[in-house]
């Protein structure tokens, strides 16, 4: 036998001042009464059992010294050589993906996993080693430690996650946990079909039904790259189950329904969406449907779409009906009139020069219509001798929609550009009607045409000329957001303050603080729903950053499949038999007997 | 601090008004005895036989009905008070001991009786009589009283109540009230003694004295129980049980010694160490019908 605590055997040393008190106690204290008549009356009855008075005092000294030796041996915690040869070493890996949330077993798999996962803990010896490892994000929770109630609150403080199981990985860290030890072991308490054939000291215990579940796996959406304010919204539904399921599938954009999809999915079939809305607002974008199936999770996705902004526009002209209504016909323009142009613009504000005798054509996007003199860019040559359009550009982004054929524009300048350009449409004699220019440091469209004159704002090709040159300044179309599958990691590069503070907040509303440079690590993300990242801002700088958003699905047909076949009981192998109590608490036991016994004694001595 | 210190003979001097006023006669005073003779209160007429004195003849009854009868009177003798004292060491336990609870009250008695000219006597006794104080007549015989009660110890042996009163009885002494103040911790039962004073004419009574020490004692555990009278050491494990089973045996004694007085028509009075002297003595003469 060893002793964990060989020390506390001092205690003993404490028979010394109760073998004293006893001795002590034995010289009987005189009383000088009248007289002794009474007393021999009511003492003669106990006279029968005098021996037993006699020794119940020597009992009382050994149950004393035999409750000190009990609880002396109890603090020394005492174990047996054949237990310490059989200190077993278990793993546990318990799955706490996406799948283990199904709710086909009451309340839901992950719960049984940890109630297991708890019976197996009572049926451990004190002295038996247990590790806890996680499988969704495969970590190990708590390392080898033989705590009961540490082991205890870990188990009891998982949570389930709504990434995808990483079984493998796991099962090979809590192998390497218990590799070295002599009776090391792995129990996987899993939903999936774990293969064991090269896995001798892991058992595995699964729980599940074959229940149905209908999921949305996959959710993208983007901005048209044809049209800027309408989107695509791609939707890939799954049916899980041996039978068909009718589903509505409702599209809501910032709060709002969009659209409601009625849906009916053969079994095991998987179809995929495509779905064309229009608005120029962004925000959360959610798809969603009620169904009670086995996994809530999946039934309902997120994903972010961008919003179109507002295109700032300075048109600086003598004044054109015509322009002017056009391009307050166009979505999201704020156009503003000036008769000169402004010093400085900034570098998204496009620039649209009607008629003006700038000779100096400022950097970025700039659009010149109907042109009087010469610039830094150009030199004007007369008029246009024959001015009708006998050719154009088909496949530019500015031309499309555009036919300009065969149409006149009396009046049009001829313009000899001094660079390199793009002619767009041209004469019949050669001349550029419509040319356009783009440089790193330029975007210039220049449009020869007096309006007044020509019938191009009559024709419906005018405004489409106009929207497209819009857009292609914009150069933005088609922009996506693409959501990310949980258990993903996403590389982030922020944007440049002062303050390198950040807040990460969970769907769930947890919130974490993270330091961060120019890029950012965030992940895995284990939880589906929209995430946000958050600048924390000092309030002296005044710095404006927009949070940055990420939406996260589950995204994965293995874990939205959740039918699987359970296992029966816990292996045997597991159970600890009758020494799965110390040795410590049987003597603690032993020594509240004892006591038991010398109180019952007090009793009879003191109270009768 | 002295026993009999001049607040107390001031007590002596109030319960000797008192006992004057109100109780005259019917405690410690002049007793009519049965016996006629020549006193002076008419009792009863008898016939006339001859050799009786004439003196006593009734001449008013002779002269108007022509019978010849005799007067008789009723004759007036003083008291004769026997007080014993137990002078046992049981007497000696309690603060204050019975033993000088006991020996106040004898004064007190004896004070009273004295200063109505009754004849006090007092007899301290235990295992037998120790010392006897004799008759005495007369108020101005106090002061000796006292000193002989001073002068007491209780270091008397067991108590033996029949043996001590055997032999105040061959004295032949007058018969009278005989007051016996004790504990009554007598293991050859104190009720014979008593009886050998009834057997012979006497008017017993009991002035039963206890300490509540005696009666509720604060004893636990293991103790050596030492009896102050015998000497004799008794080792006993106390425990509540046992002490409730004393407690109920004492008060079993108490409640059979005053069934006993009660049964034979005596007077008794049971009292602790705890009250004053004189409420007991003021209590007995409020019972004192017993007495007379």
């Amino acid at each position: 036998m060893q002793f964990a605590a060989p020390q506390a055997l001092y205690w003993l040393l404490l028979a010394l001042p109760i073998m004293g008190f006893f001795l002590l106690r034995q010289r009987r204290r005189r009383v000088a009464v009248p007289s002794v008549m009474f007393w021999e009356q009511v003492y003669e009855e106990d006279r029968p059992r005098w021996w037993w008075r006699r020794l119940r005092h020597v009992v009382s000294l050994l149950l004393q010294l035999l409750l000190l030796l009990l609880l002396a041996l109890a603090l020394a915690n005492p174990v047996f050589s054949w237990q310490a040869d059989q200190v077993r070493t278990v793993a546990l890996v318990i799955d706490n993906s996406a799948s283990m949330a199904a709710t086909d077993i009451t309340p839901s798999r992950f719960a049984w996993a940890k109630r297991e996962a708890l019976n197996l803990l009572d049926t451990l010896r004190e002295s038996d080693q247990v590790s806890v490892v996680t499988t969704a994000v495969p970590q190990v929770e708590l390392g080898l430690t033989g705590h009961r109630k540490t082991i205890r609150q870990t188990i009891q403080e998982l949570r389930c996650t709504d990434a995808p199981g990483q079984l493998d990985q796991a099962m090979v860290m809590a192998r390497r946990l218990v590799g070295g030890a002599k009776n090391g072991s792995v129990l996987v308490l899993t939903d999936q079909v774990v293969q064991l054939e090269e896995y001798s000291e892991v058992s595995v215990m699964t729980c599940g039904t074959n229940a149905g579940n209908v999921a949305i796996t996959q959710l993208q959406s983007r901005r048209n790259l044809d049209d800027r304010l309408g989107f695509q919204v791609f939707v890939e539904l799954s049916n899980f189950s041996d039978e068909s399921r009718k589903i509505q599938l409702e599209i809501s954009l910032g709060g709002n329904l969009l659209d409601v999809v009625p849906v009916e999915l053969a079994a095991e079939e998987q179809r995929r969406l495509i779905l064309d809305y229009n608005s120029p607002e962004g925000g959360e974008l959610i798809a969603t449907f009620e169904l009670e199936d086995a996994l809530a999770s999946d039934n309902r996705t997120v994903a972010i779409l961008t919003p179109v902004p507002p295109q700032q526009v300075v048109l600086v002209s003598p004044g054109s009906l015509f322009l002017e209504n056009v391009l307050a016909a166009i979505p999201r323009i704020e156009v503003v009139r000036r008769d000169d142009v402004p010093p400085e613009l900034p570098v998204s504000t496009i620039l649209i020069l009607h008629r003006t005798d700038v000779s100096e054509i400022p950097q970025g996007r700039v659009m010149v219509i109907d042109p009087v003199v010469d610039s830094n860019l150009w030199k004007m040559d007369g008029v246009v001798a024959d001015p009708i359009v006998v050719k154009q550009v088909e496949n530019s982004p500015l031309m499309t929609h555009v036919n300009l054929r065969d149409l006149t524009f009396p009046g049009a300048r001829r313009v000899r550009m001094n660079d390199p350009h793009e002619t767009l449409a041209e004469s019949l004699d050669g001349d550029p009607l419509y040319l356009a220019k783009q440089t790193s440091d330029r975007s210039l469209l220049v449009l020869p045409v007096d309006l007044d004159r020509s019938d191009l704002p009559l024709r419906t090709a005018f405004p489409i000329l106009v929207a497209n040159a819009i857009a292609w300044f914009q150069g933005v179309q088609g922009e996506m957001k693409s959501t990310v599958a949980t258990g993903e990691v996403r590389t982030l590069r922020l944007p440049q303050t002062a303050n390198r503070q950040w807040q990460l907040v969970r769907p769930d509303g947890i919130t974490r603080m993270l330091t961060a440079g120019e890029e950012l690590v965030v992940g895995p993300l284990d939880q589906c729903g929209l995430w946000m990242l958050e600048p924390q801002l000092g309030e002296s700088e005044g710095e404006v950053a927009t949070p940055i958003q990420i939406a996260c699905n589950l995204a994965d047909s293995n874990e939205s499949d959740v039918r699987t076949v359970a296992t029966e009981a816990s292996p045997a192998s597991f159970a600890g038999g009758w020494g799965t109590r110390p040795l410590w608490l049987y003597l603690v036991l032993l020594a509240v007997l004892g006591s038991a016994i010398e109180w019952y004694l007090y009793q009879r001595r003191w109270v009768g | 601090m002295p026993l009999f210190d001049s607040d107390f003979l001031n007590k002596l001097e109030y319960l000797s008004l008192i006992s004057k006023r109100v109780f005259r006669g019917q405690l410690l005073a002049q007793r009519r005895t049965t016996q006629l003779g020549t006193g002076v209160e008419f009792s009863e007429h008898r016939d006339y036989s001859p050799g009786d004195d004439l003196r006593y003849l009734d001449w008013n009854v002779l002269a108007r009905h022509n019978e010849v009868l005799l007067k008789r009177f009723q004759e007036e003798q003083d008291l004769h008070v026997y007080l014993f004292l137990d002078c046992s060491r049981s007497m000696s336990f309690g603060d204050p001991s019975k033993f000088d609870f006991a020996r106040q009250i004898i004064a007190a008695l004896a004070y009273v009786a004295l200063a109505d000219l009754d004849r006090i006597s007092i007899c301290a006794f235990a295992g037998e009589i120790v010392e006897t104080y004799p008759l005495t007549r007369g108020k101005d015989c106090v002061l000796s009283m006292l000193r002989f009660l001073e002068q007491l110890q209780p270091t008397g042996n067991r108590t033996h109540l029949k043996r001590s009163l055997d032999s105040f009885l061959h004295r032949q002494e007058r018969a009278g009230l005989a007051i016996v103040v004790s504990d009554l911790l007598d293991p050859d039962d104190f009720r014979e003694g008593v009886d050998r004073l009834r057997f012979h004419r006497y008017d017993p009574y009991l002035i039963h004295l206890y300490d509540t020490q005696e009666a509720n004692p604060q004893l636990l555990g293991d103790v050596e129980l030492v009896d102050r009278e015998t000497g004799l050491a008794k080792k006993i494990t106390v425990n509540e049980r046992l002490l409730k089973q004393y407690q109920q045996a004492f008060a079993q004694f108490l409640e059979s010694s005053r069934e006993y007085a009660a049964r034979h028509g005596m007077g008794y009075v049971q009292s602790s160490t705890e009250i004053p002297f004189d409420q007991l003595i003021l209590r007995m003469m409020r019972h004192s019908g017993t007495l007379a």
